[in-house]
């Protein structure tokens, strides 16, 4: 049952990342700022989704699932290839460093949020 | 909108095999929990680096191969396969364990190490992938000029 979750969720989270990557590349040409925005957030999300003790089937749902499949390694450190081979090593370096500086704080920001308001939540 | 099944369906699969992957619990073998499993990520993350430099690389030169499919490989298999958000959740907790050494070693080899498959799978789509396929399709299709 949990795969079912894993898979329907993956399905959910791969298509959501591309729609909102290629709105945001349409927008900033020279950046990957989709990824960037995407990974963030997903980090913040996975932080609340952790904070909350849901149950297995709902963590395969959300968390690995959705969020797994929303957020990217694959592609971010494709960026960052593509980055170093236009020479932009100023670029790479920002990029890498504000995603994993950002994501963490977001990761953080989400699960001291839920166990600040719902402190003993359970389903 | 057609893409968009290809993406979903490629997710799905890619979801499906990191989650199996994570749960194998034969991977690593070291006493601590936490660090089997950062160590599991790390593998699966480089593995899906990997095949997107080479992917990337034979897909940018062929025409043959439609849009959908190779969508559906890279953004929808490759991309859900490989995760930032477990990522972040296991660095951090390797952090709130204690391990402040392992943490700036596990971040900086996902990084380095990330960068540097891409950068291999991409000299491997490059030079030997693409070369051999492009000598196998001449010698086995019809050709259409």
């Amino acid at each position: 049952m949990e795969i079912v979750c894993v898979i329907v969720g993956g399905a959910l989270g791969s298509t959501t990342r591309y729609y909102l990557g290629k709105r945001f590349a349409s927008r900033h040409k020279h950046l990957p700022v989709g990824t960037f925005v995407i990974n963030v957030s997903g980090a913040f999300l996975l932080g609340i989704v952790t904070g909350f003790d849901i149950s297995s089937l709902l963590y395969g749902l959300f968390a690995e699932g959705f969020l797994g499949a929303y957020t990217t390694f694959s592609t971010f450190m494709f960026e960052d290839f593509v980055l170093l081979q236009n020479n932009r090593i100023l670029s790479a370096v920002i990029y890498v460093l504000a995603t994993l500086v950002l994501s963490f704080l977001a990761f953080y920001l989400g699960f001291i949020l839920v166990s600040t308001f719902y402190p003993s939540v359970t389903y | 909108m057609k893409k968009y099944y290809f993406i979903g369906a490629g997710g799905a699969i890619g979801a499906l095999l990191r989650f199996e992957l994570k749960s194998a619990p034969t991977l690593f073998q070291s006493a601590d929990q936490l660090i089997n499993l950062a160590l599991t990520i790390l593998v699966i993350n480089l593995i899906g680096c990997l095949f997107l430099g080479m992917l990337n690389a034979v897909f940018s030169k062929t025409e043959r191969i439609s849009t959908d499919i190779k969508l559906g490989l890279t953004a929808g298999l490759l991309g859900a396969f490989t995760t930032f958000s477990t990522f972040c959740k296991e660095s951090l907790s390797i952090l709130d364990a204690g391990y402040l050494r392992f943490f700036c070693y596990y971040v900086a080899a996902s990084i380095t190490l990330g960068v540097g498959a891409v950068y291999l799978g991409h000299l491997i789509g490059h030079h030997i992938l693409h070369p051999v396929g492009k000598n196998l399709i001449s010698r086995f299709s019809i050709d259409y000029n």
